[in-house]
């Protein structure tokens, strides 16, 4: 009787070793496996290459001051900017016109406060010769309510009367008519006249390095190129003008250029 | 686990306005947004409690902070959405209306930050409030000491006590509100006032946003074309800057119509004398905001008389009776 207790006891001893170590072990390959998933471990990282997007503006080589009016246009009009806000959109990199990557997001920028920073995390490593960027909002995204209720946003809606959405852009100031000091305000929004940007340039994202890609927009760019607007003689206002919203719509193509 | 269920029971972590060797029980308050407005803004140190908001109505209605008999109610009467007919020092006070989501204060912005330092401001310096009269005072005494944790009241605690209980104070039902959330119809006049207000023809729309109806920003819209008399001069006298001659906060347009007097000196008596302004009085100067200068509509907005009236029928749709009847708003 003794014997068999003890016997008894031998196999439970034997069989919670053998459970224990098939535990243990079941545990490590969890393990193992979770850190292979994390993707900030080492190992993983140097696979993977980090991309920070900055934004920065000017007025042609001039810094972006308040409403001071210091800047001139093509059509050598003296002028302010009070206000410049708008939404940078779907960020995409190509390879001889096959799509890389892509960044599907709306950012709100406003260039008189801190510059938001566009992270795009830990990527592959891909090789680039053209970026597209929309500003304003996507069709996706371009309906009351669809961005975050900030005041921001909330401020940058387009009425529902008018199509409904998001400004695109708000850019305002004053500018020096004749002998008088006078407002502009230029407005975007409704899709047709989003801005479709490009840029040719040339970059790798290397694998294990943290990239930093500036976009920078010359203001004055805005009202240059392909048409040089005059606030005299085209305008000082284009919201719910879809003639002058278009034409600075076009202008906005090559806005945003990467600065080294 | 546990930790979650303590912090949900009450407040069981360290309050920093707590002293050590008082327990402090408190019900936490959830502060709800009406539909698609921002976050209201809610600093870390004086999170919503239903006890401290009560303590601040308390307050709110209570002389014992003034000297000279007046408490916060005495301007700011809940049946015309906290505000009064009466003008204070030349200008027309502000009402207290979803203030929670302000950073901005006062005519001219000279406060800036939160509820809780504009309220350190009343207290402190607009009030001047007697702490020794408020600490002989039993029962502020009792419930400081209970809600607050203090044995001691000061100005902060006054203060942080006054802006948990005006954070509360939220217009979010008025007939607009309601047609918003498809639960009231607008009449024929205040559909077109709406679509006057929501488009280029009256262009309200850009410094009154919706659903806040302010922006909470400064903006001058050309009342004066100089700028000799001081109290004109606006966002200038607090920064100094020129480009800010003459801008103003843009008001909350919650209850307008109860209103007696608008602009920054009250100098129009009746919404249809402000739509007239907009109409054919605007003044030209270098800080007019560029939105008031728009092409074609130099000679103003050519809105017709009924156009005017259809305005004023939809401004009208911004009185939130629930608002101006809350008991919770009341005086206790």
């Amino acid at each position: 009787m003794i014997i068999c207790v003890r016997i008894d006891l031998c196999i439970v001893k034997i069989l919670k070793i053998f459970f224990m170590r098939v535990i243990l072990l079941f545990l490590n390959t969890i393990g193992i496996f979770c850190i292979s998933c994390d993707p900030t471990s080492p190992m993983e990282e140097s696979w993977q290459a980090s991309v920070n997007i900055h934004i920065s503006h000017s007025v042609g080589a001039q810094e972006l001051y308040y409403d001071s009016v210091c800047y001139t246009n093509a059509k050598k009009e003296n002028y302010s900017i009070s206000r410049l806000q708008y939404y940078l959109s779907d960020i995409h990199f190509y390879k001889d016109g096959k799509l890389q990557y892509f960044w599907n997001h709306t950012l709100y920028i406003d260039a008189f406060k801190e510059q938001p920073n566009i992270s795009l995390g830990n990527i592959s490593p891909f090789t680039y010769d053209s970026i597209s960027y929309l500003i304003g909002v996507p069709a996706v995204r371009n309906q009351h309510g669809m961005l975050p209720s900030t005041y921001e946003n909330l401020a940058m809606e387009w009425p529902d009367i008018m199509g409904g959405g998001y400004h695109f852009i708000k850019l305002e100031g004053h500018w020096r008519a004749a002998n008088d000091i006078s407002g502009y305000a230029i407005h975007l929004g409704t899709l047709p006249c989003i801005v479709q940007g490009s840029i040719s340039v040339k970059g790798t994202f290397t694998a294990g390095e943290n990239h930093v890609l500036t976009l920078h927009m010359d203001i004055n760019e805005w009202f240059q190129h392909p048409y040089a607007y005059s606030f005299e003689h085209d305008g000082v206002y284009t919201m719910g003008d879809s003639l002058l919203m278009n034409l600075i719509a076009i202008n906005g193509k090559d806005v945003l250029q990467p600065s080294y | 686990m546990l930790a979650l269920s303590c912090q949900k029971a009450g407040q069981s972590q360290k309050d920093p306005l707590v002293e050590d060797s008082i327990e402090v029980v408190l019900t936490p308050y959830s502060l709800e947004s009406p539909a698609h407005f921002p976050r209201p803004i809610i600093p870390d140190d004086n999170p919503p409690y239903v006890e401290r908001i009560l303590l601040g109505r308390k307050l709110y209605y209570d002389p014992i902070l003034s000297q000279d008999g007046r408490s916060c109610a005495s301007c700011h009467q809940q049946t015309l959405g906290f505000t009064t007919h009466m003008m204070y020092q030349g200008m027309p006070v502000l009402p207290h209306v979803n203030l929670a989501w302000n950073t901005n204060f006062m005519w001219n912005g000279s406060k800036q930050g939160t509820l809780e330092e504009v309220m350190l401001f009343e207290v402190q310096e607009f009030f001047q409030t007697d702490l020794n009269k408020i600490n002989q005072d039993k029962t502020y005494k009792h419930l400081f000491r209970k809600h607050f944790g203090v044995s001691e009241i000061s100005y902060k605690e006054l203060a942080y006590a006054l802006a948990q209980f005006v954070r509360t104070m939220i217009s979010r039902d008025s007939k607009y509100d309601r047609y918003m959330r498809g639960l009231a119809t607008l009449s024929y006049d205040e559909l077109e006032g709406r679509n006057l207000f929501f488009s280029e023809k009256g262009d309200c729309y850009h410094c009154h946003i919706n659903p806040i109806l302010t922006d909470n920003l400064f903006h001058n819209i050309g009342l004066d074309s100089n700028y000799n008399n001081m109290a004109d001069r606006g966002l200038f006298l607090v920064t100094g800057n020129p480009n800010d001659i003459g801008k103003f906060r843009t008001p909350n347009l919650r209850n307008v119509a109860l209103r007696s007097h608008y602009m920054h000196d009250g100098r129009f008596t009746t919404l249809k004398q402000v739509i007239d302004f907009y109409n054919n009085g605007v003044h030209n100067s270098p800080t007019l905001d560029p939105i008031m200068t728009k092409p074609g509509k130099e000679n103003g907005l050519n809105l017709t008389e009924i156009e005017k009236l259809q305005l004023v029928a939809f401004l009208h749709t911004f009185t939130d009776s629930s608002f101006l009847q809350d008991t919770s708003l009341s005086r206790p």
